[in-house]
């Protein structure tokens, strides 16, 4: 019998059977410590293999656009090409072709491959904020560039993959143009 | 307009937070098929998606941070309290006073937040710490969350089952779950 692959994060002991899917609460069996662990169906499941494509057996069957041997088994939902077993990528529900999921990629427009986004309306409040904390003279340049931000990336798509409101966009405008009034002003005074 | 832009999908906040640190704070949230492990850097958000469908177990297991945490701030208390009783009657009280008070209060909140944890979740290609959950109460009702979610997908394993794996030399996959009995 083989245990499963989990241990107790405090002596890295790895855990018994017993000690998992039981309710409320258990302890290691090795340094005592209070734990729960819930395993799922998941945990014993081998990885799936990798398809291979059929090869084509009769004349005027639809073939594979990267692969003309190989017999199409279905179409990319964003390109149209007929695709073999091998180049039909499963994302989610969709079917996609190599190409079109790495452009999708590359230009944010799959939303469930997103890792990583800047968060422009936040890039303009902290533009707009940190300099006042003792950093007054940087607001010369800092406040155009938060209001520039803010008002270049005000009718964005959500920002983001969670939900977010505009209130740091509009924060950034009001901050940014008091700032630049108040250098107006001073420039003006000092002038003139 | 391109068919892979998809709509905005909507997100449960799961209990628990952690602290504003300097790397910034991580949450977690719960969508229709995954869960989603957010670390807002401030001006950027990094994100990972756990599927239900590939979730392997979830543990968690107490930490002894709560006490450590606990001493920090009673001994701080404890360190300001003498030097305000001793200078009670003057103006300057306020100065060990007002921290005394703070450290006081933390020491409070800190207890009262209950024994503290650390909660990680593994797949078969990663297993990653869940840094939101460092509370066994919040990291509970997190746990209860994903659970029901995750069970919904791929079914309830139950003390029986793996005692049955246990038991069978050669392992082999649990026997499969109905749907109502996820459901329920």
């Amino acid at each position: 019998m083989t245990e499963p692959a989990l241990a107790c994060s405090r002596c890295q002991a790895a855990l018994p059977w017993t000690v998992l899917n039981t309710a409320p609460r258990s302890r290691c069996p090795s340094c005592g410590t209070e734990l729960q662990a819930v395993v799922f169906p998941a945990l014993f499941q081998d990885l799936p293999e990798g398809r291979a494509a059929a090869t084509l057996l009769v004349d005027g069957q639809s073939s594979c656009y990267y692969h003309p041997q190989k017999a199409a088994v279905v179409a990319c939902e964003e390109c149209g090409r007929f695709l073999c077993s091998l180049c039909d990528l499963e994302l989610g529900e969709r079917h996609l072709c190599p190409s079109c999921l790495e452009s999708g990629q590359r230009k944010g427009r799959i939303e469930s491959l997103e890792r990583r986004k800047v968060l422009y309306d936040s890039v303009a409040f902290w533009l707009s904020l940190v300099p006042m904390l003792g950093l007054w003279f940087a607001t010369f340049i800092t406040a155009p560039a938060a209001l520039f931000v803010a008002v270049r990336h005000w009718g964005d798509p959500p920002n983001g993959v969670l939900p977010r409101t505009r209130v740091r966009n509009v924060l950034a405008i009001v901050f940014a143009s008091a700032q630049i009034v108040a250098w107006c002003v001073g420039l003006y005074s000092v002038l003139i | 307009m391109s068919t892979l832009a998809s709509s905005q999908q909507p997100y449960i906040r799961v209990p628990g937070r952690s602290w504003l640190t300097v790397a910034g704070r991580h949450s977690l949230w719960l969508g229709d098929d995954h869960a989603l492990s957010v670390w807002n850097h401030y001006v950027t958000e990094e994100y990972k998606r756990f599927y239900f469908r590939d979730v392997q177990a979830i543990w968690l297991s107490r930490t002894s941070r709560r006490r450590s945490i606990g001493l920090v701030f009673g001994g701080l208390a404890v360190f300001f309290l003498p030097i305000a009783w001793l200078t009670r009657t003057s103006p300057v009280v306020v100065f060990p006073a007002f921290p005394a008070a703070v450290f006081a209060i933390l020491f409070l909140v800190n207890w009262a937040r209950g024994p503290s944890c650390e909660c990680w979740l593994k797949t078969a290609v990663q297993t990653e710490r869940l840094v939101c959950l460092r509370r066994m109460k919040t990291a509970q009702k997190a746990l209860q969350l994903l659970r029901r979610r995750i069970e919904a997908v791929q079914g309830r394993l139950t003390q029986g089952d793996l005692q049955a794996r246990a038991g069978a030399p050669g392992g082999g996959s649990p026997a499969p779950v109905s749907e109502a009995a996820a459901a329920g």
